[in-house]
């Protein structure tokens, strides 16, 4: 009896190794899949041959940065849906102004199509290249691929497509661009910068640089552009201890600043308080103590002026 | 004994006063908002985009932006329509406390991912009336590509101001949210697709 026992412990702790392993191979080989990456480039329903589209690597899969990208304060973790633009338009700009070259480059064919084989997991800014048809100029807007991607179901999708979103504009008008500071800190607003640089960038050199502080209400806008280069902004340097993004609404580039503390051996936003949802309600609740510690004021006045009389 | 007199009497009216001067305010503030949204609603109705292609844009790729519609430097990515409460009123892109003045915003989400969530301020002509939806009654929105998406109201729910989690959590087609008259909790509308979609 004492023999089966033990036999059978045995026999069930080599079904366990031989299950653990089975299943590290599988995740294994999971994590060492390369994957590929389509564009497809439409406007208005009409495929644009001949754009270029350069990718770059800039995080790997557990989102942190990778390369010549650890440079910069851009948060990929927990990013929100509509967070992600945001931060391919920030590292767009940094990739432009400092050169960065592309882990992958390539045109779209005569439909519209070009497709990257052969890419780790990870995340993936791309860019298109601008071009102009006629009198008007078409910029393809940067974003952000994850390497896989997961579908409502949880499973990992290796072969992504993406259809990128682009700005236009005319050459025979004057450009205008708009920068915004905003700062996200919770209760850390203390320790904010006195000041920051913005930079304009033409074609990712450096046109301007402007200082934005509270005397200017941490904005600064530029008129007269020309309308045949790409014009971005982003910031100099990020202070420390924030994460930049930027998000583009027409001529307006936001920056946010956005606290934070590592936790964990992961960044996140900084808060001393917990978060809130938006107060989204008129100011009503004083009226009615108002109403009714104005009229207790009043029932003072007029019984202490009845006692006076009495008295009187 | 008269100081005493005097200044009860005073502090009363000036309290009453100010009530009334509150009041006041907001009942301007609640026609303004009305006004401003009204307005954008008509910039907007000229700006959706009436040709539809085959398979809208959204259904091949969900995960795109939605799209928008620049006026005055904002963005509006389309019209929340309340028939119960004779709502028709723009959403903008995002929110901030000065955008949330002017129109009800995209709190987060996105009607084409199914989790999109707006808020709006109380007023009465934006969605101070909130509370008085039930479950049937229905919900449309429409993108500025005319992409109409119906939703049918399941259930409201009363949120902590701090429930950011719960907010978003639930897997709720469509949230609406607003402050109660306190400015303390939410009124949470929580709506599902209906069946009819275009």
């Amino acid at each position: 009896m004492k023999h089966n026992r033990i036999s059978g412990f045995f026999a069930v702790l080599l079904c366990l190794i031989i299950l653990f392993v089975f299943s590290f191979s599988t995740f294994a080989a999971e994590s060492d899949r390369n994957g590929s990456l389509a564009v497809s480039f439409l406007i208005e329903d009409e495929y644009i041959s001949d754009v270029t589209f350069n990718v770059y690597r800039v995080a790997d899969e557990n989102y942190q940065p990778v390369g010549a990208y650890t440079a910069y304060s851009v948060v990929l973790e927990d990013l929100l849906p509509d967070e992600f633009g945001p931060a391919a338009t920030a590292l767009a700009a940094f990739t432009v102004r400092d050169g960065i070259p592309a882990d992958f480059s390539d045109i779209t064919n005569e439909y519209g199509y070009v497709q990257f084989d052969g890419l780790q997991t990870g995340i993936y800014l791309v860019m298109g290249e601008m071009f102009t048809d006629g009198n008007t100029v078409y910029n393809p807007l940067p974003f952000l691929a994850m390497l896989p991607s997961y579908d409502t179901n949880g499973n990992a999708i290796y072969d992504i497509t993406a259809s990128p979103k682009y700005d236009m504009w005319q050459t025979d008008k004057k450009l205008e661009r708009s920068v915004k500071k905003v700062w996200v800190e919770g209760n850390f607003e203390n320790i904010r910068p006195a000041e920051i640089t913005a930079q304009l960038l033409q074609n990712g050199s450096i046109a301007d640089e402007v200082v934005l502080n509270e005397a200017n209400g941490w904005s600064y806008s530029w008129s007269d552009l020309d309308p045949n280069f790409l014009w971005l902004v982003i910031e100099k340097t990020v202070p420390n201890d924030y994460a930049v993004s930027v998000e583009q609404q027409g001529t307006i580039f936001t920056v946010t600043n956005a606290y934070m503390i590592t936790s964990g051996g992961h960044r996140e936003p900084g808060n001393d308080t917990p978060p809130t949802l938006p107060n989204t309600g008129q100011l009503w609740w004083p009226v009615p103590i108002l109403l009714f510690a104005g009229a207790v004021m009043l029932l003072i006045g007029v019984s202490l002026s009845r006692k006076s009389g009495k008295d009187a | 004994m008269r100081k005493l007199r005097g200044l009860c009497i005073f502090l009363g009216v000036v309290m009453i006063i100010s009530a009334v001067g509150l009041t006041g305010y907001n009942m301007w503030d609640d026609y303004r908002a009305a006004y401003e949204s009204d307005l954008m609603l008509q910039y907007i109705y000229g700006a959706i985009d009436t040709e539809q292609p085959e398979i809208p844009d959204y259904m091949r790729n969900p995960y795109m932006d939605m799209p928008t519609f620049d006026m005055n430097g904002y963005l509006y990515i389309g019209i929340v329509s309340i028939p119960k409460l004779e709502l028709m009123l723009p959403v903008m892109d995002n929110w901030s406390d000065a955008r949330l003045k002017i129109s009800p915003c995209r709190y987060t989400g996105s009607a084409y991912l199914n989790n999109m969530i707006i808020a709006a301020h109380n007023y009465d002509s934006h969605f101070g009336r909130l509370k008085n939806l039930e479950p049937g009654d229905t919900v449309t929105f429409t993108d500025m590509a005319n992409n109409k998406f119906y939703y049918t109201v399941v259930e409201t729910e009363t949120l902590r101001r701090t429930a950011v989690e719960e907010m978003e959590s639930g897997g709720w087609d469509l949230t609406l949210f607003t402050c109660t008259p306190g400015g303390r909790t939410r009124v949470t509308v929580r709506c599902r697709l209906a069946d009819e979609q275009t």
